[in-house]
């Protein structure tokens, strides 16, 4: 068999399709049919996948920083170095000196042992990854409503609904595979309601298509749920017996009339009308959301919002009913529960809990660190505290809030290691780089987004002198004097399923017969769960959370007139490492763009296609307009994939203040014509 | 030329034999239950009762990344062609193709006339006259089959090596090609005459497989109409709204042949040619170099891609460019389904 099954690196869907291999080479990709997911069709990332596998640019040595210069070293050169270096800064500084960001591209099993290699040898809680970017505030949002922060239903489920109501996704471009279970949906006959100041592809099959100014989801949610008490569509026996803290919320919502919401949104009141009426309504209610509800100096609270929607019209805890958010990276679900967090254990069992700690203690056999590790953006703007990071599989030179402070705090860094499988801006600041393999180099699992353990398995080896990344970790830990001895990646699924309870049935064995387990998955006998807090919620009584509208932290001004909100495209993935090289895709956009209204276009005097500077309070890049009418005036758009024209070198640092998360939906811009 | 019956309790013998002597591909079971072509390793692997397979068979010979030469400083060094998917180089066996389906090897008929067309594409015939083709005519059509109406199936009359038509407990034999006389001849201790009945009961089963279809369309109506330009613009709208550009369609579809081809820098002076899958969705596909696409919008590319199909090709190639295998309306994301957009066409 020259077809190996294993699991797409890019999206959180979790396809299942085939590589082809001749000699040590991938030559071609086919999807699998019988998979759940895929079905017999794949993205055109997902199909042209094994594109950058072997390309050229993969690092195929480990590299040392000498002189400015990058030197070939061996492996033991440079995990001698990292060695001596982590444990010389740990003496001088302490173990909180130190900050790690684990990868949401990489396995399970492999951000387990970078959160035991933290925590057990760094001895430090400074442990994060693109989470804390994405979903963190789902994560803190649906604890606090729910107790549990994942999708609450399979993505199959989607089709049955009979209204789906899509909030901040470009569902068909970012989820291709949910993306076509909506439009199957409407084909039934599903109402849809997509709400986002872009006119997505997904608009052309929905019933309504609200388009808030960004950063003012609060005020549409409550101003739904306004709508919903006042013409007695609420579901009051539900929330008497299943939520707690109903009043307060009630009064909350008194002000958020139709009238007052358009004065902040822009949604005209009738619409907000009619989609409130037709998701209060609807039988089997799903609604997804995405970036533009979580990316906002308000994201929990806006998670927290839509949680109270849900809860008000009972439209959760029920097959093909539910709250959804769509998780991006192929395991970002995968390595939050593997406790790649800074104040989570795997199964978000709390740092801060003495008996959680105690078990895992005993397990790993080491005294733990007790106090709450810092997030991502923390790591990067507390630099003066923080000496050296290892960085695995992350590009915040790229993806962070404005970067032009990243790279500097970076480069202030005492040392630096970053491991990935190609040269990224970030490994380009390194003193030391290790070449880790990519997802066809190396067994494991990851973990879609609707919570579905699948595994990873090895179809060719590691280019060069390339290793698996969960070899790496247990190499550099040996060197740092605590051994990690597992034969293989199925060994630490057995830990993991040991030591965390949602997954505690999730074994090798049982993954290789199926298409993967979701969990809560207890024990070897448990079948996984499709959709969560059937009867009562994780947390016992689903929780109202009375929520006020504020605005976006950066808002236009006379200087800065335009409202800019980032995102992705269909061909790219993130900081394009992989798709830029990947020649199919990069050739559909070879270069980035800024969306823009014609309005604003023809006041500026600006023409599509024409090169113009954007410009914030942070920085400037120079860029191509795309001028139509896919997005409302005043608002623009900019991919960050493309670092000749970097999004992120503009947008706003601010976090929501409990999840952490920047604030990459709003910053305020100007624009300027390039005169010739 | 004298048709032929094995017994199916010698299928498994006659594969066990031929390995020894060929590189088989064959359609096997993939770890997660889907049946894929894939060179066996064991006559145990083979799965016959299959529906159709994923993908057609047309990686083997056209495959999804190539490389045609590389070059170093102001040398260049033609690549060979290799197996595409094989697990011995291409030159020390040759293959068989045991079991593709009457409408994936007219597939291979058709990519035949097109590299062919301005001189023979190396790379690809190669391969191909490396290849016997055995195939297994189809009983029982599938839910988005319509290779009746294409003319590519359920059973070919010619053009085939060998075609197998299955007869419950034995399969009629038929031979269409000098290679495939000289198969049987050789092998012919597993084979014998097939009788008078046996001939009847092919025809029977022949007829029987074609009243099962329950889609039919009509590919001389439907171009007609096309190049009269009797089809309303806003279908294509509408299948431009639905298509989700993953290249998909053409990825799986036996006859599409484009491609593209890219450098990879692969050191100082140094770098290889491929040839990688193309498809005609892409707006890449028709962009030139300065930034000008004559196919700028989506809608054009999508009605492009079916006037080449249904009208162009079989003006250029005698053939229509769609086999009717039905794999597009599986493997679309937005429900795009060449079947249903003739039928609208006809309407």
């Amino acid at each position: 068999m020259k077809k190996i099954l294993t699991t797409c690196t890019y999206c959180g869907c979790g396809c299942g399709l085939y590589l082809q291999v001749e000699g040590n080479e991938v030559i071609g990709v086919t999807p699998s049919r019988e998979h759940p997911i895929s079905r017999g069709s794949l993205c055109v990332k997902g199909w042209n996948i094994h594109e950058f596998i072997q390309h050229p640019d993969r690092l195929r040595t480990p590299l040392i920083k000498k002189k400015g210069g990058f030197e070939e070293v061996s492996w033991d050169e440079a995990f001698n170095l990292i060695a001596e270096k982590f444990k010389r800064i740990k003496k001088r500084f302490g173990p909180d000196s130190l900050g790690v960001l684990a990868s949401a591209k990489c396995t399970n099993e492999e951000n387990y042992l970078l959160s035991k290699f933290t925590r057990a040898v760094l001895g430090t809680n400074n442990i994060d990854h693109c989470a804390r970017l994405c979903h963190s505030s789902t994560v803190v949002g649906l604890a606090t409503a729910f107790g549990s922060g994942a999708m609450t239903n399979s993505i199959n489920e989607i089709e049955e609904a009979d209204c789906i109501l899509v909030a901040g996704s470009n569902t068909t471009l970012q989820h291709p595979q949910i993306g076509s279970r909506i439009l199957n949906a409407v084909e039934k006959g599903a109402s849809l309601i997509v709400v986002d100041p872009r006119t997505t592809q997904l608009v052309s099959f929905a019933l309504l298509h609200l388009k808030p100014r960004p950063g003012t989801d609060v005020a549409w949610i409550n101003g739904m749920m306004h709508v919903i008490l006042k013409k007695g569509l609420a579901n009051l026996d539900f929330v008497k017996k299943r939520t707690e803290n109903f009043p307060a919320l009630k009064r909350k919502l008194a002000k958020f009339t139709p009238q007052y919401v358009e004065r902040i949104t822009g949604i005209p009141k009738e619409d907000l009308k009619e989609a409130a009426g037709i998701y209060a309504r609807a039988k089997r209610a799903i609604l997804i959301y995405s970036m533009g509800i979580t990316q906002h100096v308000t994201g929990t609270d806006n998670v927290l919002s839509l949680a109270n929607l849900t809860l008000l019209t009972s439209h959760v805890g029920r097959p093909y009913t539910g709250l959804n958010p769509l998780r991006g990276q192929n395991n970002v679900q995968g390595a939050c529960d593997m406790g790649a967090l800074p104040d989570f254990y795997s199964g978000y069992q709390k740092v801060s809990n003495a008996p959680c700690r105690r078990k895992f203690e005993r397990a790993w056999n080491v005294k733990l660190p007790q106090n709450k590790g810092l997030t991502i953006i923390e790591m990067v703007r507390e630099a003066g505290r923080i000496k050296g990071m290892y960085i695995m599989g992350e590009n915040p030179a790229l993806s962070d809030p404005d970067i032009t402070h990243t790279v500097e705090a970076l480069k202030s860094l005492d040392f630096l290691v970053v491991q990935d499988i190609f040269l990224t801006e970030t490994a380009q600041l390194a003193d030391v780089v290790l070449p880790g393999a990519s997802f066809a180099e190396k067994d494991g699992s990851f973990t879609s987004t609707e919570r579905r353990v699948q595994r990873v398995r090895k179809s060719i080896n590691p280019v060069g002198e390339a290793k698996a990344d969960w070899e790496i970790i247990c190499d550099l830990s040996k060197k740092m004097g605590y051994p990690l001895n597992y034969e293989s990646p199925e060994e630490v699924m057995e830990e993991i399923a040991l030591l965390t309870p949602i997954y505690g049935g999730i074994y090798y064995d049982r993954l290789e017969k199926t298409f993967g387990l979701q969990w809560p998955c207890w024990n070897k006998k448990h079948p996984g769960t499709t959709f969560l807090h059937r009867g009562s919620f994780s947390r016992g009584k689903g929780h109202f959370t009375p929520i006020d509208y504020k605005p976006a932290k950066e808002l236009p001004s006379k200087k800065y007139s335009f409202i800019l909100t980032t995102g992705r495209l269909y061909y790219h993935w993130h900081t394009g490492s992989m798709t830029r090289r990947s020649s199919t895709l990069h050739r559909e956009y070879p270069e980035g763009f800024i969306e823009m209204n014609l309005q604003d276009a023809q006041r500026l005097g600006i023409k599509n296609k024409e090169m113009v500077r954007v410009i914030s309070r942070r920085g400037k890049i120079t860029i191509q307009a795309l001028v139509g009418e896919l997005i409302i005036p005043g608002t623009v758009f900019i991919p960050f994939h493309f670092k000749e024209a970097a999004a992120n070198l503009l947008t706003n640092p601010v976090l929501d203040p409990k999840a952490k998360i920047p604030e990459y939906k709003v910053c305020a811009v100007r624009i300027e014509r390039i005169e010739r | 030329m004298r048709d032929w019956i094995l017994y199916k309790e010698h299928t498994f013998p006659l594969i066990r034999r031929l390995n020894k002597h060929f590189e088989i591909i064959a359609p096997v079971e993939g770890k997660g239950g889907d049946i894929v072509f894939d060179p066996i390793t064991s006559e145990h692997d083979v799965v016959l009762d299959f529906t159709n397979t994923i993908m057609p068979p047309k990686r083997f010979f056209f495959p999804q990344f190539e490389t045609l030469f590389s070059w170093k400083g102001k040398e260049f060094t033609l690549a060979p062609p290799r197996g595409a998917g094989l697990t011995v180089p291409l030159k020390t066996k040759r293959r068989i193709i045991f079991g593709i389906r009457p409408c994936d090897f007219s597939g291979i008929l058709f990519l035949d006339g097109y590299y062919a067309l301005a001189y023979e594409d190396n790379y690809y015939f190669t391969r191909r006259n490396n290849t016997l083709f055995i195939l297994l005519g189809c009983n029982e059509p599938q839910e988005h089959c319509f290779c009746l109406s294409a003319g590519t199936g359920p059973f070919l009359k010619r053009g085939f090596d060998i075609q197998l038509t299955d007869l419950k407990d034995r399969y009629y034999v038929q031979i269409g090609s000098r290679k495939g006389k000289e198969l049987i001849e050789r092998y012919d201790y597993f084979f014998r005459p097939a009788s008078r009945e046996e001939k009847e009961e092919n025809i029977q089963t022949v007829r029987e497989a074609e009243r099962k279809f329950k889609e039919e369309v009509d590919f001389d109506l439907v171009a007609k109409k096309m190049e009269n330009e009797e089809v309303p613009e806003s279908l294509w709208q509408e299948l431009a709204v639905r298509c989700q550009n993953c290249g998909g369609c053409s990825y799986v579809c036996p006859t599409c042949f484009c491609f593209n081809l890219i450098d990879r820098v692969t050191g100082k002076e140094e770098g290889k040619r491929m040839r990688t899958w193309d498809s005609c969705t892409f707006s890449g596909y028709t962009r030139m170099a300065g930034g000008y696409n004559p196919r700028e919008e989506k809608k054009d590319r999508v009605k492009r891609r079916f006037y080449h199909k249904l009208v162009y090709e079989p003006q250029q190639f005698g053939m229509h460019g769609c086999v009717g295998c039905g794999r597009c309306v599986t493997t679309c994301l937005g429900n795009i389904n060449m079947p249903r957009v003739m039928h609208e066409i006809m309407k």
